[in-house]
């Protein structure tokens, strides 16, 4: 399969350079070749998925969002990047500490990939990697995974 | 009915149409049977006609099969040619038959018939000489002789007779079948005048049996109306008659006065029908005699008769029933007039007056009883005379002073009266004499024995019609206890008031209306307002205005059942501030159970309440503290975790055994502390408000659930765990589940050496329903009890794990739920933990 080689552009939205660093130890965990782009603020991350029209080049294969963000949550940025037509396709994992579940269900109808609690155990966490992988697969165009 | 308002029919224009149709009908039958017969002759000749033609045709045709026949054999000389000969021989004869009587009635035609005829003899005798001839000279010598042509000739004979005939017919069948069209046309020409002269008459009769018909529906309905007229109007007064109260008997005129009618009542009073007693001389029916004497007396009947007017009957009479029975009666009988003012009958109008007879008697009687009551009564009755004096027996004054009659008649009485009330009792006496008006008064009686008596005293004058007082009626009553009665509930009013103005709390009291008809001088103080301005109802303008209406209802239905009223409201102080106030208020009931008064107390609970609200607040503030703060906590307990993990395994070989060993500290510590703050959060969620506590929750399956969760355990130290057949109740599932866990998890966790032994049980005690967790483990000393339910207070070392929170979550549950919970147990003899819950958290029990 040639997507195991295919570079994946990820964007992550995240304020905590710990889970930054940890989500990349995930990726790489399991195999995924990958660039990204890292906000570590709401109203940033708000600001640029409204306001962003990416080519098709620079375009996000998948958007891994924390929902505990400073100045506003994720679910505020999970709703911008439906209402733009430019990221609606993009797959949204959210990848959170609480697990509050008025969240859950507010992000469920915001068409989220996976909701994923981060696990406190290590091995828990680079795990996450494979189900990252498996959504970047999933959504993959047949075109190209052939 | 007038018989002159019924209209005739006119006949005779009807009748005429009817002749003219009939005639025309007959016309036109015999034109068309004249016709008809010609018509048939003329077919039947047209017929002959067809049967000569045919009949000649035939015979010339036989001849022509003859000469066919003849000609072969003289050709070929074989028999065999001749079949056809001998027979057309055979059928000649038969033919010519039929030919003659065909033509028979035809005259001119029967003389060409004599001719063919002959000529076919003569033909026949030629064919049969010229085959003679054959057998015996041979054909030549036939043959000669044929071509001599007689034969030939003979035959042009025949038919030229044969088509002179048919012409003869042809001719005559043409004159036949035009004389036919001619009777046909003739036949088509008088139908169809015929028919038209009949459709005109037709419709001229149907117009007038419409009119007919018309005329006779609306003769028909109108005797039909004034037949219904009278019938309703009979109908109506026998009803009427039938219906009245009173009985009713209608008679003739005639010497012995015979009944005509009798309604319904007349007939139940009679014990007659009316059908027995139509018909019937009166004096049979209707025997009345006097009630107390019991002698006849005459029906006013005769008398209404004799007299021509109205006649009532004499008092205390009563009818005598067929059966024998008596009724006292009341009766008129009023004569009956026709239109000329002739008498043509009576009518005899009576009712049973047994009940009126019976309401006059018990009148009597109770008049009698009165009587009899009044000396009976405790009170004394008496009375005077005109002037005012006593006069007479006077069996209860006598009786309750001791006085005799020489001692009270006159003004006597006075000197059983008090010294100091006697003389303003004679003048007030006097006042109403003069006044012919009531007189009320009150003074002390000496009695029998000599006690001094309270009496109250009234009496009225007795007037009759004429206005002139007949005697005086008075009534003296003791009142000596009831105005005891009324000194000691004055007194202790007053008593009672006393002690609600010396106290702190707000005290009123109120009359079984619920209007307030004391309040104590806290009010005044608290409201600025005097008493006259908040009696009553007016108490309500100091209530909060978002208290009143509620207040009011709730005073309102306490009024109305009697029941304990409580009610926590705000009453404005003086200073227009609101304060907090809890009011409860009790009826008093007299011995009949009757509420005689309300008593209230009102209680400033305004700082406590501020408190308590304050107290209130601090706690939900603590709850989503700790809830926040045990959440918080998670994330940062996450980040040691994962990177002391991450420090173990990157740099697993250049870590020495110590470093190692403070790793596992470190992962360790975080371990217990997220295990700490997730049981921090379960116990905070207990209290959460938005949790649903109405689920209805069979606990059984709570416990099957439990049972499944600890199943490692379970297997582990080989425990026995049974239940009762427990409720369904309430409640918050998550909850249920925390407690049953929890209380069963510690029973295996505290196990003693022996394999663990949990029972749950489930009983209904006093309105609660009482759980039961019994183990066999190591058991709590008695100085624990209480400890042991407290956040983070554990009681076993690390060696046993748990974070000392388990058992606060189920105190916490069950106090949600208005239960209690506790434990009963002793060191080294197991534990029972037992809870309450309010029975009505609970549905119904599940039968095992």
């Amino acid at each position: 399969m040639i997507t195991a080689s295919r570079i994946f552009r990820i964007l992550m939205v995240e304020d905590n350079p710990a889970d930054v660093y940890l989500l990349r130890q995930a990726l790489k965990h399991a195999g995924v070749n990958y660039e990204s782009k890292v906000i570590d603020d709401g109203a940033e991350a708000l600001e640029f998925v409204r306001n962003q029209t990416p080519t098709e080049n620079e375009k996000f294969d998948l958007a891994i969002l924390d929902l505990n963000l400073p100045a506003h949550n994720g679910i505020e940025v999970l709703a911008g990047v439906r209402q733009n037509g430019a990221f609606s396709d993009m797959p949204v994992v959210v990848l959170t500490s609480s697990a509050a579940p008025l969240e859950r269900s507010q992000a469920e109808q915001l068409r989220v990939a996976r909701f994923i609690t981060k696990p406190p155990d290590l091995d828990d966490f680079l795990s996450i990697g494979y189900v990252l992988k498996d959504v970047l697969l999933d959504s993959e165009p047949r075109s190209v995974s052939v | 009915m007038k018989q002159s308002a019924r209209p005739t029919i006119p006949q005779g224009r009807e009748l005429l149409t009817l002749i003219f149709a009939i005639g025309l009908v007959l016309f036109m039958g015999i034109m068309t049977y004249a016709h008809w017969v010609e018509f048939r002759r003329a077919n039947e000749q047209q017929d002959i006609t067809r049967r000569i033609v045919r009949a000649t045709n035939i015979v010339l045709s036989t001849l022509k099969d003859a000469e066919t026949g003849q000609r072969g054999f003289l050709v070929t000389g074989e028999e065999s040619y001749l079949e056809p000969y001998s027979e057309a021989l055979s059928r000649i004869p038969k033919e010519l038959t039929e030919l003659t009587a065909v033509t028979a009635s035809v005259s001119d035609q029967a003389q060409r018939v004599e001719a063919i005829k002959r000529l076919v003899q003569a033909k026949l005798d030629e064919l049969l000489q010229t085959i003679e001839l054959r057998r015996s000279n041979g054909s030549s010598a036939a043959l000669s002789a044929v071509m001599r042509g007689q034969g030939k000739a003979t035959m042009e004979q025949i038919r030229k007779i044969c088509a002179e005939m048919e012409s003869v017919a042809d001719d005559r069948f043409a004159r036949q079948s035009a004389e036919m069209l001619i009777r046909d046309n003739e036949i088509d020409l008088i139908s169809t005048i015929g028919a038209v002269a009949l459709l005109a008459l037709l419709i001229l009769a149907t117009a007038t049996i419409q009119r007919g018909t018309h005329r006779r529906q609306q003769l028909i309905r109108k005797l039909q109306k004034s037949g219904e007229e009278s019938r309703q109007a009979r109908e109506f007064y026998e009803t009427t008659l039938g219906s009245i109260g009173d009985a009713v008997i209608a008679t003739d005129a005639n010497a012995n006065t015979k009944i005509t009618f009798l309604n319904e009542v007349a007939e139940s009073l009679t014990g007659w029908t009316e059908e027995e007693a139509v018909g019937m001389p009166l004096d049979q029916v209707f025997v009345i005699s006097n009630e107390t004497t019991g002698a006849l007396v005459d029906s006013p009947v005769v008398k209404a008769l004799r007299e021509g007017r109205i006649v009532g009957l004499a008092n205390d009479t009563k009818l005598t029933a067929k059966n024998g029975s008596e009724t006292p009666i009341d009766d008129s009988a009023a004569p009956i007039r026709d239109s000329a003012g002739e008498v043509t009958g009576v009518v005899l109008v009576f009712r049973d007056i047994s009940e009126r007879k019976k309401a006059e008697d018990e009148l009597k009687q109770a008049e009698q009883r009165f009587r009899t009551a009044v000396s009976a009564v405790s009170d004394i009755v008496w009375t005077n005379n005109a002037k005012g004096e006593m006069e007479g027996e006077q069996p209860g004054w006598g009786g309750f002073t001791g006085q005799s009659l020489q001692e009270y008649q006159g003004y006597g009485w006075a000197q059983a009266v008090h010294p100091d009330d006697a003389q303003p009792t004679i003048d007030e006496w006097h006042r109403a004499l003069a006044e012919r008006r009531r007189f009320v008064f009150e003074h002390r009686v000496r009695r029998h024995d000599g006690v001094w008596r309270d009496c109250s005293i009234c009496a009225l004058p007795l007037i009759d019609s004429s206005g002139v007082i007949q005697e005086w009626v008075g009534v003296h009553t003791d009142i000596t206890d009831k105005k005891e009665a009324d000194r000691i509930f004055k007194e202790s009013l007053e008593r009672f008031h006393f002690m609600a103005e010396s106290m702190p709390q707000k005290i009123f009291t109120a009359n079984s209306r619920g209007e307030v008809v004391y309040f104590n001088q806290q009010w005044t103080e608290f409201t600025g307002l005097p008493f006259q301005r908040i009696k009553d109802w007016n108490w309500t303008q100091f209530i909060h205005p978002d208290d009143v209406q509620e207040n009011v209802s709730i005073w309102q239905h306490s009024i109305d059942s009697g029941e304990l009223y409580q009610f926590i409201h705000r009453f404005k102080r003086k200073d227009g501030m609101y304060r907090w106030h809890l009011t409860r208020a009790h009826a008093m009931r007299d011995e009949g159970g009757q509420i005689t008064m309300w008593i209230g107390s009102s209680t400033e609970i305004h700082e406590e309440r501020e408190t308590q609200e304050k107290l209130a607040r601090a706690n939900q503030d603590l709850e989503s503290f700790a809830y926040s703060a045990s959440h918080d906590l998670q994330e940062p307990l996450r980040m040691i975790t994962s990177y002391s993990q991450m420090l173990v395994k990157g740099y697993k070989d250049n870590l020495d055994g110590e470093a190692e060993m403070f790793v596992g500290f470190i992962t360790d510590g975080t371990r217990r502390m997220r295990a700490l703050l997730a049981d921090l959060l379960s116990y905070t969620a207990v209290d959460a408000r938005a949790t649903d506590d109405t689920e209805t929750i069979d606990l059984n399956l709570i416990f099957e659930e439990v049972c499944k969760n600890s199943k490692v355990s379970i297997n582990e130290t080989g425990a026995a765990v049974s239940s009762d057949p427990l409720p369904i109740i309430r409640g918050n599932r998550t909850h249920f589940v925390q407690l049953f866990q929890n209380l069963i998890s510690n029973a295996i966790k505290y196990r003693s050496k022996s394999p663990p032994s949990i029972h749950v049980s489930a009983e209904q005690q006093n309105g609660s329903w009482r759980f039961a967790v019994t183990d066999n483990g190591i058991g709590i000393a008695l100085a624990h009890h209480e400890k042991i339910f407290g956040v983070f207070k554990r009681l076993h070392s690390s060696s046993i794990p748990g974070t000392g929170i388990g058992l606060a979550i189920c105190q916490r549950v069950v106090e949600r739920y208005k239960g209690r919970i506790w434990v009963e147990s002793e060191l080294d003899q197991g534990a029972t933990f037992v809870f309450t819950l309010p029975i009505g958290t609970e549905g119904r029990k599940v039968s095992a």
